[in-house]
């Protein structure tokens, strides 16, 4: 037999309290909740990669040629906005962007309900939709090109290819959140077809459409680019690829951020607006 | 902020929900429409290169692509490109899941550390990572090391993604028994918290897995000398229209076979947060 | 009018292969007006009998008939559902919820949620017109699904445990209000419950069911005029019944039951 010898408790355990000896900056940065204090460190983060990106760039540690630096970076927005071609570039692949994401969440909405209303379609071939997600769409890119030729619309034509998969599957997703005790309700209390269409499967599905939105235009952006980048047919990938061969690099990294932000933020509104419309739906 | 919550890649595959209705559908049925399908896909074609007067250009003759594919798996080059893929494919995923496992580990223990990472880690799930290829490419060169820091970074993502999730919110109810039974710190972390958060953990080494297996064949495709991916680039370029068909066939089997491969190795299923 | 009950027998398949006998041979018969309780041992197939009744469930064999008319389907004017696990629509707010019903069957948008609006404030949930399923708790949900039922104005209202989630306190309030309401209106109610109390409190007569394979062990009658007051409970009547009940749902009793039935 054992026992264990607990200490007792300290009598200054509950002694003076802590706050009173602290200096301002520790108090106040305790008041803060942890959102924001994340959101500082987050913001210093950023700040401290920058400033040792920089340093290293400056003093030769990392060459300069390779990585730029960001006050270079900042610096080459200008010039950038200025240009004609870039703004071209910029634009065409934007416009292609949305074109194709259109193209895609269309036709994979589409597809998608109708796998999801006829079991049996659903039973064939969201199997092969399941595998077409996971390969590599880029391996298709050639098949566009000997199909629609090389210009910019099988660029938007593969952007929808690429974007159109996703869709499918989210949307077809959203039928297993169609929730059995929603349909009992539905039949109980008399819903006709339409009823339960607008008033069970619509809500019910509507996650899954919205998430399947995101992925056609991220489907869409992503694919462009890798088309523009294996071919060249203009737009923003051709001129990163260009500026990358001249060894720009404050143009490459004043471009590709500048897109990443663009992605970014499209993301974060997408997801504010997804939330405002699904506000019914519990918080975990 | 967070990705949107709809998982892609784990559904999983059983039965439908019937919103109309209907019964579940019979076995026979469905054979009987993948073989249809598979009867207006030949069957097209067929009629294409003949009656409907395709140019082999863009359709190539069947048979031509059947005879590529035999050649293709008889002789040695096609599978010295596989070799080299996948071992590309391997490095990245080695690299992207200790990454990944470690971030996603580290940056769970304090509220304050998960809180700077997952928006940061939410951001490599937005953008798309093509965009810095050209600077792997500028820092890495033409060969494979590029491959695989480009794969080993789309891949990170999900997997640190998710294990920072996994980790962060481990069943209160498993740590509270643990605490009751006496668990000291240490056993609490690994033998209640690193157990519990698996399932999603392995969910997200599976999303980097096939993220790396797509990055590594678009890297090729885009500039390289070796594997799969060139290979599709160098029949598309030279225009050896039956290879180019034979070609992706051949990497729709392989990537067929490394899904097959990472859905035995992870058996586990679990709901997935994002992507 | 009367709702009748004939050699009611489900069957379910369950997963394995194996066959469950959730009811065998129900026979019984509910007059207009009547309010019925059924009691009995979780997983005896009170759901399933209530679900059969309301035409949500096509017996395996046997019949339920409405004035003679065999019930083929749902229809929640004849006989309206509260189920057991109560659920609302997430999507849709409370008042919304309520009109449910209403609203599948084309009653004008205006007249249908002043309907919901009587039914809500019934039910003590007026304020919460506006919120959403996941802000209330369980008890609340459960009123809203009452209130959801009750907006039908059914010739016969399904009650699945209705209070089940209620504190002692508001079943007991929620009750006479609505024992209130549905003996002035004539409703005829068939309640699932597995409060002794609620069992005899409210009804004309209660079904008390065996488990496995499920059965009408006794009928009780509660010959005591409705609606009834506090004052019931203080009875020598009622704590006979009360006993019988207490004796009769003892599980070997039951079962007991049970076999001299089979014989
Ligand atoms: N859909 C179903 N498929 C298979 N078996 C079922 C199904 N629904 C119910 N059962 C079985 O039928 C029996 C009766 O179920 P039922 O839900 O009617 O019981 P209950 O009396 O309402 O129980 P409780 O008081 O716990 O609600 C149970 O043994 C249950 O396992
Ligand atoms: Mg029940």
């Amino acid at each position: 037999m054992t026992t264990t010898d607990q200490s007792p408790a300290r009598p200054d355990d509950r002694g003076q309290p802590v706050v009173a000896s602290t200096p301002g900056i520790v108090r106040r940065w305790h008041s803060l909740t942890l959102r924001s204090q994340s959101r500082l460190v987050l913001v210093l983060v950023l700040v401290l990669v920058a400033l040792v990106w920089e340093i290293a760039s400056r003093t030769g540690l990392l060459n300069a040629q390779f990585v730029s630096r960001p006050t270079a970076i900042v610096a080459s927005i200008p010039e950038l906005l200025a240009s004609e071609t870039v703004r071209a570039a910029v634009i065409a692949t934007v416009a292609g962007v949305l074109v194709a994401a259109v193209y895609g969440t269309v036709i994979g909405i589409v597809l998608g309900y109708v796998m999801g209303f006829f079991a049996i379609i659903r039973a064939a071939f969201f199997g092969p939709a399941l595998f077409l997600l996971s390969v590599p769409k880029s391996i298709f890119i050639p098949i566009f090109l000997v199909f629609f030729g090389l210009n910019r619309e099988t660029a938007i034509f593969y952007g929808a290819f690429s974007g159109f998969i996703y869709v499918i599957v989210n949307v077809v997703a959203g039928f297993d959140l169609i929730r059995e005790q929603d349909l009992r309700i539905a039949k109980a209390f008399g819903a006709k077809i339409h009823h339960r269409i607008l008033d069970i499967v619509f809500p019910a599905t509507l996650p899954g459409v919205f998430a399947g939105i995101w992925y056609g235009v991220k489907g869409g952006l992503q694919g462009i680019l890798i088309f523009e980048f294996f071919v060249s047919v203009g737009g923003l990938g051709a001129l990163i690829t260009q500026y990358s061969n001249e060894l720009r690099t404050d143009r490459v990294f004043a471009l590709t951020l500048g897109m990443a932000i663009f992605a970014i933020a499209l993301g974060a509104i997408w997801t504010a607006i997804e939330r405002r419309l699904a506000k019914w739906r519990p918080q975990n | 902020m967070s990705a949107p919550a709809v998982a892609t890649q784990s559904l999983s595959r059983k039965a439908s929900r019937n919103p109309t209705g209907q019964r579940p559908p019979r076995r026979s049925a469905v054979i009987a429409l993948r073989v249809g399908a598979c009867v207006l896909f030949f069957g097209g074609w067929l009629y294409l290169q003949g009656p409907g007067d395709m140019s082999p250009v863009i359709l190539p003759n069947l048979e031509k692509v059947f005879l590529e594919l035999g050649r293709f798996l008889t002789t040695g080059q096609v599978y010295q490109a596989a070799l080299v893929t996948l071992g590309e494919i391997l490095g990245a995923l080695a690299i992207a899941a200790t990454l990944g496992f470690a971030v996603g580990f580290w940056g769970a223990r304090k509220n304050l550390r998960s809180g700077v990472l997952e928006p940061l880690l939410i951001w490599g799930y937005l953008v798309p990572t093509i965009l810095f290829y050209p600077l792997f490419l500028l820092w890495l060169g033409f060969g494979t090391s590029s491959k695989i820091g480009y794969a080993a970074v789309s891949a990170f993502f999900p997997i640190a993604y998710n294990c920072l999730r996994a980790y962060q919110r481990v069943e209160p109810r498993y740590i509270q028994v643990g605490r009751a039974f006496g668990a000291s710190a240490r056993q609490l972390d690994w033998q209640i918290k690193f157990r519990g958060g698996l399932p999603l953990a392995a969910a997200g080494l599976k999303l980097g897995a096939a993220q790396a297996i797509v990055s590594v064949i678009v890297a090729e495709m885009l500039a390289s000398s070796q594997g799969l991916g060139f290979l599709i680039q160098l029949y598309a370029q030279s225009f050896r229209i039956p290879s180019l068909y034979a070609i992706i066939v051949i990497v729709l089997v392989v990537v067929g076979i490394l899904h097959v491969a990472v859905k035995l190795l992870l058996r586990e299923d679990a709901p997935v947060e994002a992507r | 009018m009367s709702l009748i009950a004939k050699n009611l027998s489900v069957t379910y398949g369950t997963g394995s292969g194996r066959e469950l006998v959730a009811l065998d041979d129900i026979n019984f018969e509910i007059a207009r007006g009547e309010f019925v309780t059924i009691i009995g041992p979780s997983g005896c197939g009170k759901s399933t009998l209530l679900h059969c009744l309301g035409g949500m469930l096509k017996p395996s064999s046997g019949v339920v008939t409405l004035d003679e008319e065999p019930i083929r389907g749902p229809d929640a004017r004849r006989a309206a559902f509260v189920f057991q696990d109560y659920t609302l629509l997430p999507w849709r707010q409370v008042l919304q919820n309520a009109v449910l019903g209403l609203r599948f069957d084309g009653v004008p948008k205006a007249k249908a949620n002043a309907k919901g609006e009587e039914m809500l404030a019934l039910v003590g949930l007026s304020d919460f017109r506006e919120a959403y399923p996941r802000e209330l708790s369980g008890g609340m949900q459960q009123r809203v699904a009452i209130a959801r039922a009750m907006c039908m104005e059914p010739g016969i209202l399904l009650m699945d445990e209705p209070f089940g989630a209620l504190d002692e306190q508001t079943r007991r309030q929620l009750g006479f209000e609505m024992a209130r309401m549905l003996s002035e209106r004539d409703s005829t109610v068939v309640m699932v419950t597995h409060s002794l109390d609620e069992a005899i409190m409210w009804a004309d007569r209660i079904l008390v069911m065996s488990a496995r394979p499920g059965r009408i062990a006794k009928e009780i009658r509660v010959t005591a005029p409705r609606p009834r007051t506090h004052d019931y409970i203080a009875t020598e009547e009622f704590a006979a019944l009360r006993s019988e009940l207490f004796t009769l749902l003892d599980q070997d009793n039951v079962s007991d039951l049970a076999e001299s039935v089979d014989r």
